[in-house]
């Protein structure tokens, strides 16, 4: 199930990468599905099992009860990042998110609808080399561990797996020179529903969009849409959705590798830089963009006609990597760009189609 | 019975031949309204004569004079591109211009070049002022002002990636707190 080789292949248009990820999954799926034949011993056992670990993980919000205090490490730029939150997560109704203060935050939201990870645990086993390491305990519970490897030895992310339920209790990540990236870790956690604490109502349900047909992907190039496969060496798009904000249309590209996800969000019109409270100038990339101190990181710049916004989960490369791969506007445009763009609308009022 | 007209100036002015002198003398002797008109003339002449006007224009400014008097072509002719002997649009053979080879001056080219002038003017204003819209459009910044919806982008964000539990389980703006990492 591992694959050794440091990138992905690189798939010929139109993004069969895209078919590609869906069906990996459901083989995960199925293999890991009860009753199945027994792993065959040896060195394949530890990846098997490893999968196994994953796939229950994937899971484990929608039928077991849990809640907890978690602590965030994100290292950027040679700052830490660190927050607290209260999780809370109740089948059916949601996983609940609260900073320490008892605010919700924008997350709780988003659990009621069921798990998506299916794409990125295929990108995560089709890129790295995944193998159960070993056992150890965490806040109390014992966990197995689960290595993400990329190549022979190089370690990129390391998962502590409830052995009982299949929770994450701990999750760490890599940078690419093999520094600690991001690590989320419950320091309490209760398993199971907790007598006296009132039910929290169900989250609301999450307007996602429609997906885009992998066949009419391609031809978002021709609407004028910058729609990258690849971001960096290992971030591939797995999926396309159109949605809609205050009668403007966006669209939002998901990239992972199975480790990181960054989101790429595409709107037509300019930046509004009188509102951007909160948000200050950074240097990522080799270009200057805007940036909020958060979890996850959001970014966001002015393209060619077009806002784009990166919220990132991912190590400080391959956000670097994203900007790099997205286009971004001139400050001051030549004499004949302006002119040609100038033409290009007169021409667009002109014609009447 | 007509009138001498002119030739009463000719008389005056002492420009008649015998013959037409003599001939122009019998016709006063019989019209009085002519005889008037000669004593007008003869009049005016001598009136002239005191205040020393009576010499003769120089012949150079008579015969300036002269040619202003006669008519010219005002518009040029129209263009004859084809040959005498090339067919015509309708069937037959062309025919020849009867009118004299008319030597252009200036003044009569000088309609359809202005002509000329004036079209050449007008497109170069009308492309002069699209390129300066165009340039003023160029610049200006496309499309709706944004202020991207980043609270939504995350939520969005979250349900896609799937960020239980493979990553970070919150995914929204939590209160962060940021401190310097000593390498």
């Amino acid at each position: 199930m591992s694959v050794t080789s440091d990138r992905l292949p690189r798939a010929a248009p139109p993004y069969p990468y895209l078919l590609a990820v869906p069906l990996v999954v459901v083989l995960l799926l199925v293999t890991a599905t009860p009753g199945h034949a027994a792993p065959t011993p040896g060195a394949g056992d530890d990846e098997r099992r490893a999968v196994d670990l994953l796939t229950r993980a994937m899971t484990v919000a929608g039928r077991t009860a849990y809640q907890g205090v978690q602590e965030l490490r994100m290292w950027s730029g040679g700052e830490l990042t660190a927050a607290t939150v209260r999780v809370r997560n109740v089948p059916g109704r949601g996983t609940f998110v609260t900073d320490t203060r008892g605010r919700r935050t924008v997350s709780a939201a988003v659990a009621a609808q069921g798990r998506t990870t299916g794409p990125q645990l295929g990108l995560l086993t089709a890129n790295f080399r995944i193998a159960r390491s070993g056992a150890a305990t965490v806040a109390g519970r014992v966990a197995d561990v689960v290595d993400a490897r990329l190549g022979a030895d190089r370690l990129m992310a390391r998962y502590w797996l409830d052995r009982a339920t299949g929770l994450m209790l701990r999750r760490e990540a890599f940078g690419d020179d093999g520094s600690l990236a991001r690590r989320s870790v419950f320091t309490r956690v209760a398993i199971g529903a907790t007598s006296g604490a009132s039910a929290p109502a169900a989250a609301p349900p999450v307007d996602l969009g429609r997906r885009v047909p992998v066949p009419d992907v391609g031809r978002l190039h021709a609407g004028g849409w910058t729609v990258p496969r690849d971001l960096g060496d290992l971030l591939t798009l797995y999926d396309v959705r159109r949605t809609e904000y205050g009668g403007s249309e966006a669209l939002h590209l998901s990239y992972s590798d199975g480790i990181s996800a960054v989101s790429v969000f595409e709107q037509r019109g300019h930046l509004d830089e009188s509102h951007l409270d909160g948000w200050h100038h950074a240097r990522v990339g080799g270009r200057t963009v805007y940036v909020r101190d958060t979890v996850p990181r959001q970014l966001m710049w002015a393209g060619p006609e077009t806002v784009f916004t990166v919220v990132a989960d991912a190590p400080d490369t391959a956000v670097d990597d994203a900007v790099r791969a997205l286009p971004r506007e001139q400050a001051r445009p030549g004499f004949w760009t302006r002119m040609a763009r100038g033409f290009g609308r007169i021409v667009s009022w002109c014609n009447p189609f | 019975m007509s009138h001498l007209g002119d030739r009463i100036t000719a008389l005056v002015d002492q420009k008649l031949d015998p013959a037409s002198r003599e001939q122009v003398l019998c016709h006063l002797v019989d019209c009085a309204e002519c005889r008037a008109e000669a004593e007008l003339e003869r009049g005016v002449r001598r009136a002239l004569s005191l205040l020393g006007y009576d010499r003769s224009p120089p012949p150079s400014l008579e015969a300036r004079l002269l040619a202003v008097a006669e008519p010219q072509d005002v518009w040029p002719p129209p263009p004859d591109r084809r040959s005498p002997l090339a067919p015509s649009p309708f069937g037959w053979p062309a025919a020849a211009s009867s009118r004299p080879p008319v030597t252009r001056t200036p003044y009569r080219a000088a309609p359809q070049r202005s002509r000329k002038r004036f079209v050449f003017a007008g497109s170069l204003s009308l492309g002069a002022a699209t390129a300066a819209m165009a340039f003023v459009v160029g610049g200006q910044p496309a499309g709706p002002a944004l202020s991207p919806p980043i609270d939504s982008y995350t939520v969005e964000h979250a349900a896609v990636t799937g960020t239980v539990p493979l990553t970070d389980p919150v995914t929204g703006a939590v209160a962060v707190s940021k401190v310097p990492v000593r390498p």
